[in-house]
């Protein structure tokens, strides 16, 4: 016997409906509510760029980086962006090639959380740097100065690589994903200047068969570009620290630890969102539905458990390795100065995303948005582990440091939610935040009468 | 008028029509101000103009101030013969700093003095330094010096108030000369060496009615007291370290403090040999010093056991030597002294046979402030006669090459106060001191000055005591004066000036001769102290030739190397041994530490940021207590306690030092400056009031006090914070008696292969290598690498952040009981120039590469600032600008002391040391010149020219003969951290300790110790954790 399909649409809803439910956001004006996150986050927003500002106007010894800790909060939060991206390309991308048709209704917010957090992610390696103005010395580009030439050999330089394509992917195929939606709003549209902004946006868009035709296929082409994006962008991220040989950094684990671990905390964030956007604007709850939070948090606690499999395995190998200075680096993780760190990290990882085991926390609102804050916090002091706790007790004991937390950490890593959430609620208002195009076709999945699709 | 009216048909408003007086004002100003103008602001800009155009200049100005500022070169109209712009010119020259004489050579570039360096021929410190002589160049572009001579003219019942008046010199001559002419002139000064000036002042004194006072803060009163007593002769005997195989220091920190460290340190380190027959260090410690962690053996004591350990010693050799006879009774009631410190008596009488086989090669040294206790006279005797009866005298305790200028001590200064407080005293002449801080009780000091009708001091500074006098005729540094010294008998070396004097300065000598003429009693017919200097010395080497020689070769004479026959030791000295102190309770003593020493150059960046050698903190003095008395007391690094000697009562932070008796405390004075600098002020705590007067002698030592908790805590800056090894093998040490064995340094060798075969070198191929076996841990090679290659100082709050700059650090680890006496070793680390340079791999824009000279080139303007070369060091030697330390708002004229060929990093790159690529590259061009291939010691590094002890040495792998290649190759050799297979091109000589303990070994070597440790013991605590 074949089980019955959950309908991925929920109330009968038609066609007509889609297209009101999902375009209501963009034609009508904002509630109080999105007007009061908007300007709370553009407050921070603001903060944030004053906080930069004073950074790189003043210099680097603001931050809490020091000797031995030459990294900290920059690049922490910059990995923990970078993470947070990737459960959007793999929601649109490579559930879109394993047909996966749930993914319909997230995979917009998802992927539109991927560029927004790409886009936070890529302003930290920018400002971390001693000489912020001269960050365009990472770019190989040809130049008068000898030429002088960038360091292929170094992972900082894969890095600038991999992000910048991950951003460009990430947007180009959000972007062709939004064609049809665009045209869709274009021709539903009253006002002028709506029709000209959307009508711009949309391409020419016109529906007809060929357009499909060459859509569908682009898209495909996309999802199979992007795919393998999911994978490099956090091995490169890795590399950053696995290719160094600083004891507790130099791990060959780390590429498919990092990459469990984005996706692990990819999907926390986009449960927040979507929690969010389920109160934001009660309509959508009819298209992303429990189920599909349901399915999200099996992604989390399965992710959840392969990283606690990752923290293990780490201590497994310093031990087996026999080198005292790896092994002296994870003892020192959990029983050092920074064992609170790494206990927060394993409890909110590993330890929380275990109730979703049981079938009432999976579908639960509050249960589901509260473990996926704790898995977004325990994800930043995962990299916080890695970066700081490393860095501050490696080969010679004599150089052994603490960590300089200053205020101005502080202000950077949460005014980068500030940068982060005004573009998403941007987001919100000026985008089909649901794939109408793509809802449309799974209408009556699951449902008896119509769709013979089943 | 009207036919203009007439001729203006249109009107704009009946005003103009009718020509009345308010239109005739307002056509005065051709344009009409706006309403809120004339409303706001009458007499100036109206609010909202004012703030339009302040935004727009604040604008404007955000927008341009990242530009530098203009700055000009001006070509000389008339070069000087001597100065070729870009070369630098040496000049050989020696000074005084207070605690040690220094035969130097200066290095100028156009006209500045930049750089000092050890002279290598003078016979005394040789090419090393001290930190302190180093940090001379910083002092002299001290901008807090005093520019002009100054009268304070007020009331002098009410000086201490700032009113100062600059003066010229003539006026202030004439003031001074009347003054003179009175009578009742005291001069208070430092002994000095220099021949010319003793002259002179023997000559001021007599035509002046003079009387001179000789002391010093830091003096050898007792010592010399003692010498006279015991052999008739007041002197400071030179101790020949080098010729010693047996030393057994009672608190003489003679490697730190005492007695010229850095010879004392280069003479010591020659006896150490570790291939042939290696002298032993035995310490006796009350206070840890550099000499107690150098030490092959040491045993932490209370101030009072100095005394009785010394008799005990006297005791077990009572038996042997002919002297015995004479000592009838006197070490009975000690002769078991060693039980209180938990030594058996085999350890101890160990410690006496041993002197005993090497009579005539021993050595007993005691001294130096923390010795200054109520026994200290007796304690100096009772040395004297176990190092007669050791048939040490004349041979290691050289008394034929006494140390000149030494007569210095507090009875003298005593003598002085009293004759004020009897009103004998007029005029007083404070030379070179600065007593108000130095002395406790300055209350009543104070008063004591304001009973004599001029005081004048020549300090170079406002500080406590200048800022009480009436006169103050600064005397400018030791690089602005001629000068003359006899340091060491027979030893001649001369001062020279290496640039004109910055400010309206002149030296002591000259103001005396001035002084006197002014006074119509000159003491010299020359015109000049240079004339006086010069006519001597030409006279006496015979002629204008022999002159410039000797200013050439920086000294004249030889040092006598020869033994004498002893001095017959007078047993009557023996009634001044008694051990007075009662020994109950905790013992405070007070010390010098070897950066700040007497506090005489606080205002000095360098020294206040070298870290102690001993505690490894910066910008601080503390109490200094053991682990034992921590754990008891449940005290912390940094908490405050409250220390109460009789009436007198001081907070204090606390410090966990191992190495120290449980009863015995100790703090470091030249702290707690209150003027004279705005650097000093206030940096760590004044501990003057704790010193007491006993009769004639201050009491530094054996102070009974009690220490209570605050419950306060204060931050200490420290650049070390761990000092266990945890069980790697980094500074790697085993025992003379297993390496003369087995030539074994149990070290744990790695095999380490490589598919790839390195880099290949034609031409040059540079490495270093230091011998920690030679390193005392002085950091003389810190502050001379800072001086040479620009690095900024950051200051104590960044220094607490781990921010500190130096390119080279001395690593210093304990092993053992921390409880007890554990052992120390330092590891200087620097720049390991790796083969395999795990920075240059991982930098994204090439800022840090591979020189063909096996060089990692910092290119600090490709620097982006990325931070991850630092990251991935794995000796943690790379420096972050995190801001703009040296820049253009440096205070004038400290800029004058950055050397040139040097860049000045900027904010935001990374820096470290670059093996002296600027000296590499100036011996490359001399060479070029002069059609030469490079020779091997043609380059010296900064660090290893300072290095007193030779423990540092550079050159070419390349050159088969070099010595470089010769240590490369010794048996001692091994890279820190080979296994990480970074290759380095520094490589150490491993340490070898003389002692008869089981050193371990094996496996992992030194390092095995700090395996069995524990953890959690009280001396670890990471820097910064505290606060």
């Amino acid at each position: 016997m074949i089980m019955d399909r959950k309908p991925l649409v929920l109330g009968n809803k038609t066609y007509k409906d889609i297209s009101d439910d999902i375009c209501g956001p963009v034609e009508q004006p904002p509630g109080k509510e999105w007007f009061l996150m908007f300007f709370s986050a553009k407050a921070l927003l603001l903060f944030y760029l004053i906080s930069i500002g004073t950074v790189i106007a003043t210099g680097m010894g603001l931050m809490g980086t020091t000797n031995p800790v030459n990294w900290g909060t920059d690049i922490v939060t910059f990995v923990f962006w970078i993470g947070i991206g990737h459960a959007g390309t793999l929601i649109s991308a490579v559930l879109f090639l394993f047909r996966q048709k749930w993914r319909t209704s997230v995979a917009r917010s998802a992927e539109a959380m991927t560029v927004f957090a790409v886009m936070t992610a890529g302003i930290f390696p920018l400002i971390h740097t001693g000489r912020p103005w001269l960050d365009f010395w990472l770019l190989p580009y040809p130049n008068q100065r000898g030429p002088l030439w960038v360091n292929f050999r170094s992972p900082l330089l894969w890095d600038v690589f991999a992000v910048s394509t991950y951003a460009t992917v990430s947007i180009v195929f959000w972007y062709v994903g939004l064609v049809p939606d665009f045209a869709t709003i274009r021709d539903r549209a009253t006002g002028k200047i709506r029709k000209t902004i959307y009508g711009i946006l949309s391409l020419g868009w016109r529906g007809h068969t060929r357009h499909w035709s060459h859509y569908e296929m682009v898209y495909m082409i996309l999802a199979a570009l992007a795919t393998p994006l999911v994978l490099s962008v956090h091995t490169i991220v890795s590399f950053d620290f696995a290719v160094s040989n600083l004891p507790g950094w130099h791990t060959t684990i780390f590429p498919p630890y990092f990459v469990a671990g984005a996706i692990f905390s990819g999907f926390g964030m986009v449960i927040t969102l979507l929690t969010l956007v389920r109160i934001g604007f009660p309509v959508f709850k009819d298209y992303i539905t429990i189920d599909h939070m349901e399915v999200m948090n099996k992604i989390i606690m399965t992710t959840g458990m392969l990283v606690g499999y990752a923290y293990a395995s780490e201590f497994f190998i310093a031990w087996y390795s026999g080198v005292p200075y790896e092994q002296y680096a994870f003892i020192n993780r959990a029983t050092g100065p920074y064992w609170w760190s790494y206990w927060i990290m394993v409890s909110c990882n590993v330890i929380i995303p275990q109730v979703f085991w049981f079938k009432a926390a999976r579908r639960s609102i509050p249960i589901m948005f509260v473990v996926s804050i704790f898995v977004n916090i325990g994800m930043w002091f995962e990299r916080f582990v890695i970066t700081v706790t490393s860095l501050h007790r490696d080969f010679l004991p004599s150089s052994w440091g603490m960590y300089e937390w200053s205020i101005f950490d502080a202000a950077i890593l949460f005014g980068s939610f500030g940068m982060f959430f005004t573009l998403f609620l941007l987001y919100l208002k000026g985008f089909p935040a649901i794939s109408i195009a793509e809802v449309k076709p799974v209408l009556y999945v699951g449902k008896k009468k119509g769709g013979h699709h089943g | 008028m009207e036919t203009q009216q007439e001729q203006s048909f249109f009107w704009k408003s009946i005003d103009e029509k009718y020509n009345t007086s308010e239109y005739q004002k307002q056509v005065e100003n051709e344009f009409m101000s706006s309403p809120l103008q004339e409303e706001d602001g009458k007499d100036g800009l109206a609010r909202r103009q004012f703030m339009k155009l302040m935004g727009a200049s604040v604008a404007l100005s955000t927008a341009a101030c990242v530009r530098r500022p203009v700055q000009k070169i001006i070509p000389y109209n008339k070069r000087p013969a001597e100065v070729i712009p870009g070369l630098p010119n040496y000049y050989a020259s020696s000074f005084f700093d207070g605690g040690e004489g220094f035969g130097v050579t200066i290095k100028t570039r156009e006209g500045r003095p930049l750089h000092i360096e050890g002279n290598p021929t003078y016979p005394g410190n040789s090419q090393g330094l001290s930190p302190r002589a180093s940090a001379q160049i910083l002092s002299l572009y001290d901008p807090d010096r005093i520019r002009t001579p100054i009268i304070n003219s007020q009331n002098p019942k009410k000086r201490g108030s700032k009113l100062s008046v600059p003066r010229d010199w003539d006026s202030l001559d004439k003031k001074v000369a009347d003054q003179l002419k009175k009578g009742g002139v005291r001069v208070l000064t430092r002994d000095t060496a220099s021949p010319s000036l003793s002259g002179l002042m023997d000559k001021f004194s007599s035509n002046m009615d003079a009387k001179v006072h000789r002391w010093s803060p830091v003096n050898h009163g007792d010592l010399v007291k003692a010498q006279e007593l015991s052999y008739g002769q007041a002197i400071v005997p030179k101790y020949r370290y080098d010729k010693a195989k047996m030393i057994v220091s009672i608190d003489a920190d003679f490697l730190g403090t005492w007695i010229n460290p850095t010879e004392s340190a280069k003479l010591f380190m020659a006896g150490r040999n570790p291939n042939g027959d290696m002298s032993r260090l035995v310490s006796f410690q009350s206070v840890a010093s550099l000499t107690s962690l150098n030490a092959d053996d040491n045993y932490p004591i209370k101030p009072s056991q100095r005394l009785p350990l010394v008799l005990a010693l006297i005791h077990e050799l009572k038996g042997k030597s002919s002297l015995g006879g004479n000592i009838g009774s006197l070490t009975e009631a000690h002769s078991k002294a060693y039980l209180a410190l938990n030594m058996s008596h085999e350890e101890f009488a160990a410690i006496a046979d041993k002197l005993w086989e090497n009579r005539g090669r021993s050595l007993v040294v005691a001294g130096g402030l923390q010795t200054q206790g109520p026994d200290s006279l007796g304690l100096q005797v009772a040395v004297n006669l176990l190092n007669s009866m050791l048939d040490n005298d004349g041979k290691t305790v050289s008394y034929q090459s006494a140390l000149q200028g030494r007569d210095e001590s507090d009875g003298e200064l005593q003598s002085l106060l009293a004759d004020i407080k009897d009103g004998k005293v007029k005029t007083l002449i404070i030379n070179d001191l600065n007593p108000i801080f130095n002395l406790p009780q300055s209350k009543e000091l104070k008063e004591a000055l304001n009973q004599v009708e001029m005081v004048v001091t020549t300090s170079n500074w406002m500080d406590e005591t200048a800022s009480l006098a009436d006169i103050v005729a600064p005397t400018g540094h030791a690089m602005e004066n001629w000068g003359d010294f006899e340091f060491e008998k027979g030893v001649f070396a001369i001062q020279q000036p290496t640039i004109r004097p910055l400010y309206e300065t002149r030296s002591f000598a000259d103001s005396l001769m001035a002084w006197s003429k002014a006074a119509d009693r000159a003491i010299s017919s020359s015109e000049t102290y240079f004339d006086v200097i010069k006519s001597k010395w030409s006279g006496q080497l015979g002629g204008e030739k022999a002159w410039i020689n000797f200013l050439q070769k920086g000294f004249h004479g030889e040092a006598s190397t020869g033994e004498a026959s002893s001095r017959g030791f007078n047993t009557s000295a023996l009634k001044y041994v008694k051990v007075n102190s009662s020994g109950a309770g905790l013992e405070l003593s007070l010390y010098t530490k070897s950066t700040i020493f007497d506090g005489s150059m606080a205002n000095v960046s360098w020294l206040q940021e070298l870290p102690c050698p001993v505690s490894k903190i910066v910008w601080d003095n503390y109490l200094v207590i053991s682990p034992v008395l921590a754990h008891d007391k449940h005290l912390k690094d940094g908490d405050m306690v409250k220390v109460t000697a009789g009436e007198t009562s001081l907070e204090l932070p606390i410090y966990i030092t191992p190495g120290q008796h449980p009863s015995s405390v100790a703090v470091a004075i030249g702290y707690g400056r209150k003027e004279g600098g705005e650097l000093q002020k206030n940096v760590g705590f004044d501990v003057t009031p704790l010193i007491q007067w006993q009769g004639d002698r201050l009491l530094y030592s054996g102070l009974a006090v009690e220490i209570e908790k605050t419950g306060k805590n204060y931050p200490l800056a420290k650049t070390q914070g761990h000092h266990n090894m945890e069980g790697r093998q980094l500074a790697v040490e085993t025992s003379h008696k297993n390496f003369k064995e087995t030539g074994d340094i149990g070290l744990h060798r790695h095999k380490i292969f490589s598919i790839w075969s390195g880099h290949k070198y034609d031409g040059h191929k540079w490495a270093m290598g230091i011998d920690m076996n030679a390193c005392t841990g002085c950091s003389a090679c810190t502050v001379s690498c800072q001086s040479e290659n620009n690095i900024p100082v950051v200051g104590k709050k960044y220094v607490m952040q781990g921010r500190e700059m130096h390119w080279i650090r001395i690593d210093r680890y304990y092993k053992g009981d921390e409880s007890k006496n554990p052992d120390a070793i330092f590891q200087p680390v620097l720049c390991q120039q790796c083969e395999n340079a795990p920075c240059e791999t991982v930098c994204p824009v090439l800022a840090t590469v591979h020189s063909d000279e096996g060089l990692n080139d910092m290119a600090y303007n490709r620097c982006v600032g990325t931070r991850y070369c630092a990251n991935n060091c794995p000796y943690k030697v790379r420096r972050f600008n995190w801001f703009y330390y040296d820049g253009h708002h440096k205070r004038e004229p400290m800029h004058m002391a950055l050397n040139p060929d040097v860049t000045v990093r900027t904010r935001g790159v990374m820096e470290k040391c670059s093996f002296c690529v600027q000296r590499i590259k100036e011996a490359k061009n001399i060479a070029k010149d002069q059609g030469r291939a490079l020779k091997d010691g043609d380059i010296k590094t900064a660090c290893q020219s300072a290095c007193p002890t030779d423990a540092i040495v550079f050159g070419d792998l390349n050159d088969e003969k070099s010595r470089v290649n010769e240590w490369f190759k010794n048996q001692r050799q091994y890279t820190l951290m080979e296994e990480v297979n970074a290759a380095p091109r520094v490589r150490y000589l491993a340490r070898i300790r003389n002692t008869d303990r089981d050193m371990g070994g094996g496996h992992h070597g030194g390092g095995s110790h700090g395996a069995e440790e524990s953890h959690d013991s009280q001396v670890e605590g990471e820097h910064k954790e505290g606060h």
